[in-house]
């Protein structure tokens, strides 16, 4: 098997690895909620805020990070058919290190002190450094067929550049430098939102709208624009760093827009709108799009707008939050339905998915996210006052999520003995 | 017959709008329609399955030497299929609408995350190592 990729989706990750990626993901989302209900208010809904940007990378390092790293780690074999390199190894340390990394540039920016930022800079940007080199490997033999896989082979270069410019940008800050380039904190935060979050998106949204919600596949050309629609103009935002002053910040933002006005198209067409999460990806859509057009708009909106808090909360929470949350609720009911079904004998019937984790659960957890998402977008009206209530829904949201996971844990161990059992009992019956 | 894979491709996506419409019959509580589109659903299946399991893999199986690979976990993963859709029969017979739903939710995602796989792996590596692909394929009378 030299030039052809290796027929790798039957060396996925064991299930309990990436796991361990996903099942912490709400539980850091409940802190996050917690850290806004609870926290210092000052400064609040400014994006400079000490609050807001602690809340920024909890939710983008802390939560969001290890379930993107683990959802890669099974996507690519899968998808591709190459398996990530030393998955096995880097798997376990992910959730560990990005909440660990989160946390210290938490601390860093409350505290403002200069040991948060140090510890991020020198040890969990180069520590997650290692999945990111993991993943560009890996991606170097993906075979480009489809938006999914154009996606998969070119990832790993943003998330890798995201945390450079990061780990750059804590290490100023660590050294006591108080506002390093403008521009280079611009760059981190495009390369991490729009090179990382939205093209990674639009690559598994290509992929799973069509398969989970039965919306009608991309058209071909689209599929091409992956990851180059966005990648060209944040790599022409390097030469600003040159000097050399270019529109790619709107280039870029345009990009999104026309991403989010094809998923949003094909989410509407969606054969399977009944199901719980289709909501969940439709307002995600719709907040990228609103990304685009407020972005787009700045210049002729009024000054006072909460602009940089409703850029953060829309990207983040409604483009990212919400189609992670409508993931794990169709992938780790699967994942434990299928080790169910391999763990027992074939002629022991499995209860569908929707007995693991109930429809009706899922939508009043879909809906307890949706209000925490129109509280957030609420906030600017009354800081003080609603930070509280916006955090304690948020969450609440989340802790409904990481409740629904466990109880889907709990009947696996319940149904893995009764029905285990059950089946010992048949065959000696049968002797 | 132009592209054989293109051929097998069609035939998933048309499995899928089967078993759509299936859900959407249920919903609209026509089960007649229902019934009908299941029967296409599972015929369309079955017939896929019997394709891949009787000319694809083999060929595959013959060109590669792998017989432990792919194509066991394929042929698996039919096997869980097929047990799915007699359950959802079962459930049809019983008319229990929420429990062939919860039936038919389950073996979606199954038939979906099997489905990518081979698009997006094996049929490829199939159109690389298999010589005379459409032949094969059509030796089996499936349309082209
Ligand atoms: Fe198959
Ligand atoms: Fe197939």
């Amino acid at each position: 098997m030299s030039a052809a990729p290796a027929l790798a989706f039957e060396r996925a990750p064991q299930p309990g690895l990436v796991f361990g990626c996903l099942l912490p993901a709400p539980w850091v989302g409940v802190a996050a909620g917690l850290l806004l209900a609870f926290g210092p208010p000052d400064g609040l809904p400014d994006r400079f805020a000490p609050l807001s940007l602690s809340l920024v990378h909890l939710l983008a390092l802390g939560m969001l990070l290890p379930v993107m790293l683990g959802a890669l780690f099974q996507l690519l074999p899968v998808l591709a058919g190459v398996p990530v390199p030393l998955a096995r190894w880097l798997a376990p340390g992910v959730a560990l290190c990005c909440v660990g990394t989160a946390s210290a540039l938490a601390a860093g920016f409350l505290q403002g002190s200069a040991l948060g930022f140090r510890w991020a800079g020198w040890l969990g940007a180069p520590l997650l450094g290692l999945p990111a080199l993991a993943i560009c490997r890996a991606g170097w033999r993906v075979v480009a067929v489809n938006a999914s896989t154009r996606m998969l082979r070119h990832i790993g270069i943003a998330l890798l550049l995201t945390l450079l410019l990061g780990g750059l940008l804590a290490s100023l800050f660590g050294a006591g430098l108080a506002l390093p380039l403008p521009w280079l904190l611009d760059w981190h935060i495009a390369w991490g939102l729009g090179g990382w979050l939205a093209t990674l998106l639009a690559g598994v949204a290509a992929t799973v709208l069509p398969m989970f919600w039965q919306t009608p596949r991309p058209p071909a050309a689209a599929e091409r624009l992956l990851p180059w629609l966005l990648y060209i103009p944040l790599a022409l935002g390097g030469l600003e760093g040159a000097g050399l002053l270019l529109p790619w910040r709107q280039m870029a933002l345009a990009g999104v827009g026309l991403l989010a006005s094809l998923g949003l198209f094909g989410v509407l067409r969606a054969a399977r709108k009944h199901d719980p999460a289709w909501l969940l990806w439709l307002c995600a859509l719709l907040s990228w799009w609103l990304v685009a057009a407020l972005g787009l708009a700045r210049d002729y909106l009024p000054a006072q707008w909460p602009l940089g808090w409703w850029l953060g909360v829309l990207a983040l929470v409604g483009g990212a939050v919400l189609p992670v949350n409508a993931m794990l609720g169709k992938i780790i009911p699967f994942l434990v339905w299928l080790h169910l079904r391999r763990r027992l004998p074939a002629r022991v019937r499995v209860p569908p998915m929707q007995s693991l984790l109930r429809p009706v659960w899922q939508r009043a957890q879909v809906a307890s996210l949706l209000l925490a998402l129109t509280a957030l977008l609420a906030l600017p009206l009354q800081p003080a006052a609603l930070a509280l209530p916006a955090g304690l829904l948020f969450a609440l949201s989340q802790a409904g999520l990481g409740g629904l996971l466990l109880s889907v844990g709990w009947r696996f161990i319940r149904l893995q003995r009764s029905l285990g059992a059950g089946a010992v009992g048949q065959s000696e019956a049968r002797r | 017959m132009s592209d054989p894979i293109a051929t097998l491709i069609h035939q998933h996506h048309e499995a899928d709008a089967l078993l759509a419409r299936v859900e959407g019959a249920l919903r609209g509580d026509d089960w007649p329609l229902a019934q009908r589109c299941f029967d296409e659903a599972e015929q369309s299946l079955l017939g896929h399955f019997e394709l891949e399991e009787q000319q694809l893999f083999p060929a595959f199986e013959a060109a590669t030497g792998m017989r432990h690979g792919p194509t066991a976990v394929m042929r698996d993963e039919h096997a869980t299929m097929r047990d799915l859709l007699d359950s959802c029969r079962m459930q049809l017979i019983a008319a229990d609408r929420d429990g062939l739903l919860a039936e038919l939710d389950t073996l979606l995602v199954l038939i979906q995350q099997h489905n990518v796989k081979e698009e997006n792996v094996l049929y490829p590596m199939c159109a690389l190592r298999v010589a005379d692909l459409a032949t094969l394929l059509a030796r089996s009378g499936q349309p082209a």
